[in-house]
């Protein structure tokens, strides 16, 4: 069954030339995808529309069979966990821990198990030091530790993750690496969009390929 | 037909926006918005943005009149049905109210159609301050930056499964208070981050700055001034003559 759908999806921006024009495609549930293309082509812009945050000016997207119209953002994010390209436009709690916390809480979490979460999640991406402490002055690696940890720890069905690895050093992009890994054989799908060649082609077992003359190249690997 | 100096429009707002607090006439109110709307019809590249633009506060426009409706009660009774009372005087206060909004709007539209460059460059020309220009200048700048942020977190949130609808009055000001905070911090920071920059650049090194485009008001600047004046003084002394 497909988890979200595209049919015929055309979107350009105000003045601006067509970004997609009448563009189909099928995410399936337990898939492990990578959205690949050159700067501007639209991989970000494809996952705001599947998301909802972007309106299509023709066609229908679909998530789990229900017309994204009319799902609220609340209802698409309790079953995609999003993680943006830029942390800094997804941090709002003034500290990590409340950071991820507010998610777990509208994902239905009781406060020991948001309590348990959260730190689990401190502990893994080791921002365990950083607990409290004001999120909108931390470095750019460690704002992106806080908001994988945030995505992660609601344990959605589905993960799309926005440039995941920039920022992260090595030792934490191993640590993503991991968890991504975890993921695949709980059988949960994710979208990875990124320039990091090796770390997408390590995690994926799908390609889609953006092109400059808006066909795709989409192929299994 | 953009064509006016920024001061000759900053005095046609200042006149009509002046003229919407000062006349208490409905009819006279009613010019006046027209006389405004025209104007910003005239300067704006579409007429379809001024409504579009208008279209979102019309809901405010509605509760500022009805309020005025329902809780002024001087002057004559209208009608009555339980507590509801309407009275005359609460009848024209509530059209005036909708009115003045209207005119302040549209009038504003008109600054709207000026760069935030340009603009500075005319409040320069007045001889205002350079530094008070500047804050005015960036202090412009940052209204699109606050808007962004304000997106930004309330996307985020409503993607992390809160939706705002739907929960108590004590969780929704926690939600608030964390899509605002975002953009405060981070109006802080760009603030700290522009002061680095503009004083690295040489901002204030010299108590006197030229410019690239200095403003020179034209003919049509001028007769556009006088005629708002002309404008400006008729409407007091005929609202006087009204009230």
């Amino acid at each position: 069954m497909s988890f979200c759908r595209l049919d015929s999806v055309s979107f350009s921006y105000p003045d601006s030339k067509s970004i997609l024009e009448n563009f189909s495609i099928e995410f399936n549930k337990e898939e492990r995808i990578g959205i690949v293309g050159r700067n501007g082509i639209g991989k970000t812009t494809l996952i705001k529309l599947m998301l909802g945050i972007l309106k299509p000016q023709s066609g229908r997207i679909y998530l789990k069979k229900n017309d994204i119209r009319h799902m609220s953002l609340a209802q698409v994010g309790q079953k995609i966990g999003y993680c943006f390209q830029n942390p800094d436009n997804q941090l709002f709690a003034p500290t990590a821990y409340e950071q991820i916390a507010f998610g777990l809480k509208y994902s239905g979490f009781n406060n020991q198990h948001i309590a348990e979460r959260a730190d689990y999640w401190l502990n893994y991406f080791e921002i365990s030091n950083i607990r409290d402490s004001f999120v909108f002055n931390l470095s750019r690696g460690q704002k992106q530790r806080v908001i994988l940890a945030a995505i992660l720890s609601r344990g959605t069905d589905f993960f799309i993750m926005d440039e995941p690895t920039t920022g992260l050093d090595i030792a934490m992009q191993n640590k993503l690496s991991k968890c991504l890994k975890k993921l695949a054989d709980e059988k949960k799908g994710f979208i990875i969009i990124s320039h990091d060649k090796a770390f997408i082609e390590a995690h994926i077992d799908r390609a889609v390929l953006l092109k400059e003359d808006g066909s795709i190249k989409d192929e299994y690997i | 037909m953009n064509t006016f100096d920024p001061r000759a429009k900053l005095s046609i707002v200042i006149a009509l926006s002046s003229l919407a607090i000062i006349v208490k006439d409905i009819r006279l109110a009613v010019f006046i918005a027209a006389v405004s709307l025209a104007i910003s019809m005239m300067l704006s590249p579409s007429i379809f943005n001024i409504l579009v633009k208008l279209r979102r506060i019309i809901p405010l426009l509605l509760i500022l009149g009805l309020s005025q409706l329902l809780f002024n009660k001087t002057g004559t009774q209208i009608f009555q049905y339980y507590s509801i009372l309407i009275t005359d005087a609460g009848l024209k206060e509530g059209i005036l109210v909708i009115l003045r909004m209207l005119i302040i709007i549209t009038s504003a539209l008109i600054l709207a159609t000026e760069s935030a460059g340009s603009m500075m460059t005319a409040l320069s020309a007045l001889k205002l301050p350079y530094e008070i220009v500047f804050m005015v200048y960036i202090g412009i700048k940052f209204l699109p930056i606050f808007n962004d942020e304000f997106k930004n977190s309330l996307l985020a949130v409503q993607l992390a499964g809160a939706d705002l609808k739907a929960h108590s009055l004590k969780d929704k000001l926690q939600v608030y208070v964390y899509i605002a905070t975002p953009a405060v911090v981070s109006a802080l920071n760009r603030a700290k981050k522009i002061a680095i920059a503009a004083e690295c650049r040489g901002f204030r090194a010299y108590p006197h700055r030229t410019f690239l485009n200095n403003k020179k008001l034209e003919l049509k600047d001028y007769i556009a001034i006088l005629s708002v004046v002309i404008l400006f003084t008729a409407a007091v002394l005929f609202n006087k003559q009204l009230v």
